[in-house]
């Protein structure tokens, strides 16, 4: 169930009406659990059993864990949690691809092995879920959680729809305290939830689909038959698609949580005004880099070893990264490509040049790189990568070119993002809202839902990150 | 403690945010209202989408019907030219229409060869180019691939309840009709004087009916017998239609005969498909649709009848039906030069089914069945 469904809507005022018309908070989580495996078995049924057991394994393992005083048990304990979710991982979303790296290998040192196929499905959203659920664990075993969740209020924070399948992937410590007190809803929260959901669904709509997507698809598709200019505009359309889609679903899933009485964490602040790489993943999908830095990086030790580990623990951190979204090289490609900037970044720190850009040159430079870099992100293979890389830089105008009208409109769209960023590059959304005028906010938000209406209609379009 | 857990909490902007809310929502619903109102003095009526989702729905009933399935595969002429219930009361099968605007049957064909719960009757809509071209990577083949490649759980529930209320939507909003994107519907429909009026109209049964009273005539038969022919017009001043007439007369008398080698070998795959669709108790019949004027003089001069159409039989072993050899059928008039219009199409699937009838009884018959539909 997509937010920008008219399935998800009829569902959100269902569940919206029950919740407030429950009279117990507890019938009222009861509700939550409810329309959360409703709303991930609309989807594929048989795969609420998976959530399920992710959900049973964690919350016992880790009323386990914080019962036991001897070390080594609760290292035993927190192991299984990482083998039963990071194997239901491995399974659902590697397994293909690592029988397909197995067959090759065999393949390369003369071995003849054809298994049959595993034709594995790919849950959607088990990397959000997973990694939400590992935290929980991960936490009590460090001693951040010292009190047992009941059953009910874990499983709704594993199941809670709004951030199931896409994120923002919520940390135990925010979200169970929520879970204690009793909510309604307030005209407030709900008009603000409402907001950010109208403005999600115009991020989505009108600019990831409807302007970027088009251009995206089409260059991707055949590189080789488009002019300089043409890729260049595809790939600034796929910095804008990328955000949009992701920071629009974002916005929706912070929206639909305020609705229901809930805050959620924002993913991302301005990427695209970053004035470096470090400040970029500050910025860029921040529960995941958070995530990874708290639960990883600072594992594999962070910057407390020699400069070398450092540097190993960033690329450690970024390939794992790269791989969360995807089984293919592309992605590890991408995530290395970022360690391999961030590490740059920290080496070029140690010394002290009086030469520094102007913040707007640095965020330009930013960008550019981040830009290019998206390319492995949504190219099919490594190939089209180079016949993009070299489209790019071998100028020729010799070829197919894009319809004017919609270059322009992309173009302006990457521009006004980028002015948008750089404005916004020390607020939080709601501050603007606080300083703007009633009826200014009205006349967005009516504007965005007119937008939407007529962008709407076209090819069905789901949400980028749903793959991951 | 992690570095980013802390205490979290969103502030809430202080604002009439009711206020803002109903003035926000009056703003687009005023706006469709406007559209909405436009489209209806303009003529325009509210249609399904023919989308992936409804061609792969069409196609899941086609292997669940058994023997009373009867599969209309090609591109616009079978989409625009049979009715449906005329099939079903005539024939007592079960028709399904999976043609594709402008794609070719082969991908579908062969789909359905492949597929081991399908048993029924196909129609092919047959055109010579598309036999000689073969299996090509077109619009029809994604769909085909998309169908054997959805997810059978996938997107159950929410797939088919969105059909369901977008299907509403679009049976009420002229918004959207014939696939349009509101955006489309106001700057091309609603804002621009003298648009092309809504000539063609989709149902949820993949069927469509063309107006062609709606269409600038003879302009649109002449844009359509240029696009076929491949010829350009190199007229630059006003000319009569006689001139055009004359124009088109010389040139396509010019036109020689395609090579039907790969149309020759191409019907050699045919075979195999009909075979196997034979094996499993169905049947495959290939339906020449009635062309008019110039149209059909370009498929009478590149595709000579006793080169292509007549060795479909004797190298499928398929049956065949050529509109012109059936006076009730060969008196149809296509407004376009290519498709029937609405009008016609009872009244050519009534003389059409006479002769399929005729050809299911010869084939029940011979395989010792009975059947129903006599």
């Amino acid at each position: 169930m997509q937010f920008n469904s008219l399935t998800f809507l009829t569902f959100f005022v269902i569940v919206l009406v029950l919740y407030q018309w429950l009279p117990t908070w507890n019938a009222q989580k009861r509700l939550l659990l409810v329309a959360s495996y409703i709303f991930y078995a609309a989807w594929n049924p048989p795969f609420v059993l998976l959530l399920l057991l992710s959900t049973l394994v964690d919350w016992h393992l880790a009323r386990h864990i914080l019962a036991s005083q001897i070390l080594s048990r609760r290292r035993i304990l927190l192991t299984l949690s990482l083998l039963c979710n990071l194997g239901i991982l491995g399974v659902f979303k590697y397994g293909n691809f690592l029988l397909d790296q197995f067959i090759s290998v065999a393949h390369l040192i003369g071995l003849s092995y054809q298994p049959p196929q595993w034709d594995i499905i790919l849950p959607v959203g088990i990397s959000f879920y997973t990694f939400q659920s590992l935290s929980y664990t991960l936490d009590v075993y460090r001693g951040n959680i010292r009190r047992s969740a009941s059953l009910l209020d874990f499983s709704v924070f594993i199941s809670f729809f709004p951030q199931l399948v896409a994120g923002p992937i919520v940390r135990a410590n925010h979200f169970l305290p929520q879970l204690e007190s009793p909510k309604r809803i307030e005209v407030s929260s709900l008009g603000l939830g409402l907001a950010l959901l109208i403005f999600g669904l115009f991020q989505k709509v009108v600019l990831a689909d409807a302007i970027f997507a088009p251009i995206v698809n089409l260059v991707y598709a055949q590189p080789k038959v488009f002019d300089t200019f043409s890729v260049w505009a595809a790939v600034l359309a796929f910095s804008g698609q990328i955000f949009y889609d992701f920071s629009g679903y974002s916005l929706c899933a912070i929206g639909v949580a305020l609705c229901l009485g809930f805050h959620i964490p924002d993913n991302f602040r301005s990427p695209y005004a970053a004035n470096s790489f470090s400040d970029f993943w500050r910025r860029w999908h921040i529960s995941l880099s958070s995530w990874l830095r708290d639960y990883l990086y600072i594992s594999l030790g962070g910057n407390r070893n020699s400069v070398f580990r450092t540097y190993c623990n960033l690329m450690i951190t970024m390939l794992i990264g790269g791989f969360w979204h995807g089984a293919s090289w592309m992605f590890v490609l991408w995530g290395g490509l970022h360690g391999a900037y961030l590490c740059f970044e920290k080496w070029g720190a140690r010394f002290q040049t009086r030469i520094r850009l102007p913040l707007l040159g640095q965020m330009f430079v930013v960008f550019l790189i981040t830009t290019l870099t998206w390319i492995p992100f949504r190219a099919s293979d490594l190939s089209s990568v180079m016949m993009i890389m070299e489209r790019l830089f071998v100028f020729t105008n010799d070829y197919q070119s894009l319809d004017e009208n919609e270059l322009f409109l992309c173009l302006a769209a990457i521009g006004g993002t980028l002015v948008w960023h750089y404005s916004q590059r020390d607020f939080v959304f709601e501050e603007r809202l606080i300083a703007w005028n009633w009826d200014r906010i009205a006349f967005m938000l009516g504007a965005s839902m007119i937008a939407s209406f007529l962008a709407s209609g076209g090819d069905e379009h789901a949400f980028i990150y749903f793959q991951f | 403690m992690p570095l980013s857990i802390s205490n979290f909490e969103r502030g809430v902007p202080n604002q009439p945010w009711l206020k803002i809310l109903v003035v926000a929502l009056i703003m687009p619903v005023l706006m469709v209202m406007l559209l909405e109102y436009t489209l209806v003095k303009k003529g325009f009526q509210a249609t399904v989408l023919d989308s992936a989702a409804l061609w792969i729905e069409q196609r899941v009933r086609a292997s669940t019907l058994g023997n009373r399935a009867l599969i209309l595969v090609g591109a616009s002429r079978i989409q625009l030219g049979l009715d449906l219930s005329v099939l079903r009361d005539g024939l007592a099968l079960e028709p399904v229409q999976l043609a594709v605007d402008g794609s070719s049957f082969f991908s579908v064909l062969e789909g359905l060869a492949r597929d081991p719960s399908f048993r029924g009757t196909v129609i092919v809509d047959y055109a010579d180019h598309v036999i000689q071209q073969g299996l090509v990577k077109d619009y029809a083949a994604g769909l085909q691939r998309a169908y054997e490649k959805r997810d059978k759980t996938a997107g159950g529930l929410a797939a088919r309840a969105e059909n369901i209320l977008e299907s509403i939507v679009r049976h009420h909003l002229r918004s959207y009709a014939d696939g349009a994107r509101p955006m489309t519907s106001l700057f091309e429909r609603a804002l621009r004087d003298g648009s092309t009026q809504q000539y063609l109209v989709t149902f949820p049964d993949r069927t469509r009916n063309a107006d062609y009273t709606k269409v600038s005539m003879p302009d649109f038969y002449y844009s359509r017998v240029f696009r076929h022919s491949g010829l350009k017009p190199s007229l630059n001043e006003p000319v009569t239609t006689t001139q055009i007439d004359r124009f088109l007369y010389e040139a396509i008398s010019q036109f020689g005969p395609a090579d039907n080698r790969s149309f020759l070998e191409n019907l050699t795959l045919l075979k195999v498909w009909v075979e196997r669709i034979r094996q499993r108790g169905g049947d495959v019949i290939f339906l020449r649709m009635p062309v008019s004027g110039f149209v059909q003089m370009i498929d009478n001069q590149r595709y000579p009848r006793a080169d292509f159409f007549d060795q479909v039989t004797s190298l499928t072993g398929a049956a065949s039906i050529h509109f012109a050899d059936f006076p009730e059928m060969g008196d149809f008039h296509c407004p376009d030069g290519s498709h029937l219009d609405y009008r016609d199409k009872k009244p050519f699937t009534k003389a059409l089914v006479q002769e399929l009838k005729r050809i299911l009884q010869a084939k029940y018959f011979h395989e010792n069945r009975e059947y129903v539909g006599t």
